[in-house]
């Protein structure tokens, strides 16, 4: 069986990620369909979001329901720096990037100690904190419940102002982010958050400091969900409180959960499902929710370990009856 | 000016208590907490709004059949939706998942039925204020502070002196120990949701003609009664009708001689100072056993 899987050749480990090569061309696929291409460049967004998501939750097992205000901390940081200072598109992005990392950091010092419902609570009170900030902000500076209006994406003198270009700009986004989530979590930082998550005693016990890297994990959590943010204002042209309130936290919950915590392809799966999900649902009108609320439930019984955590139970499952009937062949013969 | 926050403060504590006492009962049973329960606090209030402002029945009987409703929504909702989930998946955050997609079909249930708008329950009594030393109070509040307290007290001599209640309680406490004790855990489990179903819809039928009936309102109610829940020691009766009490207080007073502007933001970043000094709520879950 060993030599078996030695003599095979290297590139078929990667032929099932042949498929992926399609992406690039999607838009000119959808040429006579923008409307498919805008709902491509939201769930890019989305799964950068979800990514860092991903990280503190999927990899560190911290729930957070804080992840709308981090995106909004993204979305104002920079539409407020660029508004009220005459800073350059590209650095305010990275600054509220930055900014919202620090932030998380800093948050995160205290609420590593707590656990469960606490942290959840904590979480909760934070993002109702910001959403009462930038609803009732002084002197007015965010627009209140009105929203402001946003300068649209235009780096380095390119403008991503379409969807078909913002598409690319996007694109390159999303594999850059996944990959750094990728070589993250195979990293020494990555192993600890993951013995956090299973454990946190014997993490500790291991030596590993247990509170430092919660604060690492939430600062990723921050920079990523603020970078997605900051893509969001600047793609959308507009925002207002709404898209920042408590009950959008769940959101990315449920796309970190239908892809599967804890995986690579996990985030990008569930975004990109749960947002032409929400699109059809919208034709329902009245029913919306119920169709959300129903499909959620079902998913929940017959998936709960999201697509990728389900997936790999199958392949593991065909492996097994193919291994089983392996063995039996042997026996046969050797009788 | 005091006397009428602390009654405010009062009205509003008595209404987070009991939502908090939902999460906590049902927390202690199922190790989870039921994000839906601000919405079925919603959904009596509708309910109690069809039996008395549309069908005309009397105040008392009214109540009753709510009471009867909820009871009955919140068993078939263990029943039907969180054992099957329970049976099938471990992790606690898909349940809790799972309570959040109850509360969007509770929502939108409520919108299909009753459309929309904020309905305006009329008044269960005939005497709408009464003035003591002075100050006017609304009767109705009143009535609503009274009703609350009795369902604590109901609900404290039902935990402790009734069979079931023990048996409930011993449940929570340690299911395979209880079973094997010939406690039916099932059962007592389903109960706890039904009787955390039903404290949170009484709790919308009284609040009906002061705050009037919204779905909106279902969303805030549970967050409020979460952090009510969480800050007062998550897990313990007493400390969420305590933690309701406290976050009522912090938005009354604050919003008295602060801004009722910033009542919820000082109510929320008062939570988190509480969370950060004494990080397993007010009455500690572990030294204090109910």
């Amino acid at each position: 069986m060993e030599t078996l899987s030695l003599n095979r050749p290297r590139y078929k480990k990667y032929i099932k990620f042949l498929p992926l090569l399609v992406v690039p061309f999607l838009p000119l696929l959808l040429k006579n369909y923008t409307y498919g291409i805008m709902l491509l460049c939201f769930a890019q967004i989305y799964v950068i979001a979800t990514t860092g998501l991903d990280i503190v939750y999927g990899y560190t097992g911290q729930i957070t329901f804080a992840t709308s205000a981090f995106f909004g901390i993204g979305a104002y940081g920079s539409v407020l720096l660029r508004k009220y200072t005459a800073i350059p598109m590209e650095l305010t992005i990275l600054m509220a990037t930055l900014l919202s990392a620090l932030i998380a950091m800093l948050f995160a010092y205290p609420v590593s100690k707590l656990r469960f419902a606490f942290l959840s609570l904590s979480t909760i009170s934070f993002n109702y904190i910001f959403f009462y900030f930038i609803t009732r902000s002084p002197g007015g500076i965010t627009g209140d419940f009105n929203g402001i209006f946003v300068e649209r994406l235009k780096l380095f003198g390119i403008s991503f102002k379409e969807s078909h270009h913002f598409f690319y700009f996007g694109l390159v986004c999303v594999i850059i982010l996944v990959s750094l989530k990728m070589l993250l979590v195979r990293s020494r930082v990555g192993r600890a958050f993951l013995a956090i998550k299973q454990n946190v005693h014997a993490a500790e016990g291991m030596g590993i400091n247990v509170r430092k890297y919660k604060v690492y994990a939430f600062g990723f959590y921050g920079a990523y969900v603020a970078f997605a943010g900051t893509l969001y204002a600047h793609f959308v042209g507009f925002i207002s409180p709404e898209t920042f309130a408590e009950e959008q936290s769940v959101l990315y919950l449920i796309m970190a959960m239908f892809g599967g915590l804890g995986s690579d392809w996990g985030p990008v799966i569930g975004s990109v499902s749960i947002v032409w999900l929400n699109d059809i649902l919208g034709y329902f009108e009245k029913y919306q929710l119920l169709a959300y609320g129903i499909l959620l439930i079902l998913f929940i019984v017959f998936l709960p370990g999201g697509v990728v955590g389900e997936g790999k139970k199958l392949v593991a499952k065909i492996n097994e009856l193919i291994k089983g009937a392996k063995n039996r062949k042997e026996v046969d013969a050797g009788a | 000016m005091f006397m009428q926050l602390l009654f405010a403060a009062l009205l509003s504590g008595s209404i987070y208590g009991l939502i908090a006492l939902g999460y906590s009962l049902i927390y202690r049973a199922s190790g989870i907490m039921n994000l839906a329960q601000g919405d079925l606090m919603c959904l009596g209030g509708f309910i109690g709004y069809s039996f008395y402002a549309v069908m005309k029945i009397p105040v008392i009987p009214s109540i009753l059949l709510t009471v009867i409703c909820c009871f009955a929504i919140g068993s078939i909702l263990e029943k039907f939706v969180i054992s099957p989930i329970f049976k099938r998946s471990s992790t606690t955050s898909v349940i809790i998942l799972a309570t959040v997609a109850v509360s969007y079909i509770i929502q939108s249930l409520e919108i299909i039925i009753w459309g929309g708008a904020p309905l305006a329950v009329p008044s269960f009594l005939k005497i709408k204020t009464f003035k003591l030393f002075g100050v006017i109070y609304q009767t109705e509040s009143l009535l609503t502070i009274g009703v609350a307290i009795a369902c604590m007290l109901g609900i404290h001599f039902f935990m402790k002196k009734t069979s079931f209640g023990i048996a409930m309680r011993a449940a929570a406490m340690d299911p395979v120990a209880a079973r094997s004790c010939g406690i039916n855990v099932a059962l007592t489990t389903r109960v706890t949701w039904a009787i955390s179903a039903t404290v949170a819809g009484l709790a919308g039928i009284m609040v009906g003609p002061i705050y009037g009936v919204t779905t909106t309102l279902g969303t805030s109610m549970s967050a409020k009664g979460f952090a009510s829940a969480v800050v007062g020691g998550y897990g313990d009766m007493y400390g969420a009708i305590l933690g309701g009490g406290v976050l009522s207080g912090l938005e009354s007073f604050s919003a008295g001689y602060i801004s009722s502007h910033l009542k919820q933001m000082i109510a929320f970043i008062a939570v988190l100072l509480i969370l950060f000094s004494k990080p397993r709520g007010l009455l500690n879950a572990e030294s204090v056993k109910d």
